[in-house]
């Protein structure tokens, strides 16, 4: 595996794309942050506490989140152009397996995964730091943490998977961008409340609304009056099986093609 | 009899198969000392003991006729359309074999089939006896259809990635030697898609000499070159191909198949139509083709038609081509004609190409 790492890394360090999209990431999430606390909606202005301990690592997470979907466009066009430039079977030719092709991949988005969460750990935990006089809770946010962790394995496995299924590159980004937006209308227009259920929204709902928590500090997290809602545990569970699902069926698929 | 002369005698002989019984036979007429030792398989193995050398050249010997590429009865349908039918062959140790056929034949889809990237409907192949593991590819260089590239990295770093997979550790030298072969070495560090056609064409066959492998696969190799570039890889093919390697070799240009091949097999429509060695695939060895005109072809035709050992292979207006006898020669044709009277105003030799055996072969199926 490490040497399938390797492989997959020779390609990827030199992708433009990939480089753009981290350090617009790498910016905008912090700065993000460090401008929520200047909102101030006429009487109403940001407390203190959302850059202390245990809350900032919610509110990173939660910013961050928005972001899944650009990050999870790097792993779109990666995946994808190995099949636009036919080097996916170039790569079957010169001997690996197609299964080593697809969970090298699969590995390149776990690892991705990681390296954004820790990005997100760090900023949680510099603003933590700077503000908090209380170091006492400096780990008890981590939870957040690995939510946000699962959440974007999600979003990026999902990337994956659609780049893998659907062949043509240009229709697989723009399914992919408007995936949210479909899911959701097909969620209002059949599934209601079930719709939580639905991959895209389970990824979503394992981040924690930390604004809701300031309007209504009685609430957990996402609680809708008169809703039914899954917790943040039980969202962990579908999210990692939807992953399962999306990695195994990209292999079956990829497996059976002739590529 | 020194040790050397054994192993270098042995080498010569490599690919006999003479058994037992012959090599008693042998022993008795023993004018041809050097030609004992070829006998020296399993019945003097333990005398061979004694020598290293000789050990080797005996494994040599063994392994020498071991197939490469086992095929049978591989089918691939796509829907209802099937582009593979049914095919059966297998290629050995040192074989360049051509796979020959017109567009469409089911060339590529073969190769696709053998490469693990296309997948059967039917039937099975082995790559050195170890079946269809994925492995065995890394023993392949190959190239099917189109160079494929990443097309934002170099052709080092390109070559780098197929290295890398390849298990070629460390690259740098091997990546070196095949692009100064492939003559890319001054363009190197330019990125692939910054390369013309040919350029691709001589990358990606460079990449399939990463490593040294035992086998080449190459799908129409000489596709997008200039003409001196073509005249270039054909010579690669050559000289790899003398050096020992074992190339399969799809292509429509029969004159290329001709030029490189050792083997070949006809396909068409998906069907196997001939496998045989190019000798036997050019030309029946016994007869001569010779092409002769003359101004009353009416008589040359009638004159022919009394001749047993003549017959007529194709006629036109102005021209016959004779089948004739081997030992024929022109001023025999001549001479020939000139004691019947005639006058010949056009007389060649002709040897029939394999442009001629492939077009009557897919004429007659």
């Amino acid at each position: 595996m490490k040497n399938l790492i390797a492989i997959e890394w020779m390609k990827l360090k030199r992708s433009v794309t990939m480089k753009v999209i981290l350090i617009i990431y790498a910016v905008t999430v912090p700065l993000l942050y460090f401008c929520l606390g200047f909102i101030e909606v006429g009487p109403f202005s940001m407390p203190d506490y959302i850059y202390e301990f245990p809350h900032s690592y919610n509110f990173v997470a939660y910013i961050a989140s928005y972001f899944n979907l650009l990050v999870g466009v790097i792993i779109m066009v990666f995946t994808s152009n190995e099949i636009k430039y036919r080097t996916l079977r170039q790569n079957v030719i010169d001997g690996l397996s197609k299964k080593e092709v697809i969970f090298a991949k699969f590995g390149v988005v776990f690892l991705f995964s990681v390296l954004v969460t820790l990005y997100v750990l760090l900023v949680g935990l510099i603003f933590g730091l700077l503000h908090s006089d209380d170091l006492s809770q400096i780990f008890s946010g981590f939870d957040q943490i690995g939510a946000y962790f699962i959440s974007v394995l999600g979003f990026f496995t999902f990337a994956f998977f659609f780049a893998n299924v659907i062949r043509l590159q240009i229709l697989a980004i723009l399914l992919y961008i408007f995936s949210t937006l479909i899911e959701g209308l097909i969620g209002l227009a059949v599934a209601r409340e079930y719709s939580q259920f639905f991959p895209l929204r389970t990824f979503s709902n394992l981040i924690r609304n930390p604004f809701f928590e300031m309007v209504d500090p009685t609430v957990d997290g996402q609680a809708i009056p008169d809703q039914f809602i899954l917790g943040q545990g039980w969202s962990a569970v579908f999210a990692v099986f939807y992953i399962a699902c999306f990695v195994l069926i990209s292999y079956w698929v990829i497996k059976r093609r002739d590529i | 009899m020194c040790v050397t002369n054994i192993t270098g005698s042995l080498q010569f002989y490599v690919g006999r198969n003479t058994g037992f019984d012959d090599f008693i036979a042998d022993l008795h007429q023993d004018d041809h000392p050097e030609r004992l030792i070829s006998h020296f398989k399993l019945p003097l193995v333990p005398f061979l003991f004694f020598s290293p050398f000789s050990i080797l050249s005996w494994l040599k010997i063994t392994t020498v006729a071991e197939k490469v590429l086992s095929i049978k009865g591989l089918s691939k349908n796509y829907n209802d359309f099937a582009a593979v039918k049914n095919i059966s062959f297998d290629v050995e140790q040192q074989m360049v074999f051509g796979l020959l056929g017109p567009n469409g034949s089911g060339k590529t889809t073969t190769l696709g089939m053998l490469m693990g990237v296309i997948r059967p409907s039917s039937g099975e192949f082995s790559w050195f006896n170890n079946g269809q593991k994925d492995e065995n590819r890394k023993r392949i260089g190959s190239l099917l259809e189109t160079p494929n590239f990443y097309p934002y990295l170099t052709a080092w770093q390109n070559l780098e990635v197929v290295a890398k997979i390849k298990g070629i550790d460390p690259p740098k030298e091997s990546i070196d030697r095949v692009l100064k072969i492939v003559g890319l070495t001054k363009r190197s560090d330019s990125k692939f898609k910054t390369f013309s056609l040919g350029m691709k064409q001589r990358l990606a066959i460079g990449a399939t000499l990463l490593g040294d492998p035992e086998v080449l696969v190459l799908d129409e190799p000489t596709n997008g070159l200039d003409p001196q570039g073509i005249a270039e890889i054909r010579e690669l093919i050559i000289r790899i191909g003398k050096s020992g390697k074992t190339i399969v070799i799809a292509s429509h240009i029969l004159d290329e198949i001709q030029k490189v091949c050792t083997h070949a097999a006809i396909l068409r429509d998906g069907k196997l139509l001939q496998v045989s060695t190019i000798d036997s695939l050019i030309g029946n060895q016994d007869v001569r083709l010779i092409k002769v005109g003359a101004e009353e072809m009416t008589k040359v035709k009638s004159i022919v038609e009394q001749i047993p050992s003549y017959s007529i292979y194709k006629e036109d207006d102005h021209a016959l081509i004779i089948r004739c006898p081997r030992e024929t020669t022109a001023s025999m044709m001549n001479k020939f004609f000139f004691d019947h009277g005639i006058v010949l105003n056009q007389l060649s030799v002709f040897s029939e190409s394999l442009e001629n055996q492939f077009l009557e072969i897919i004429k007659k199926s």
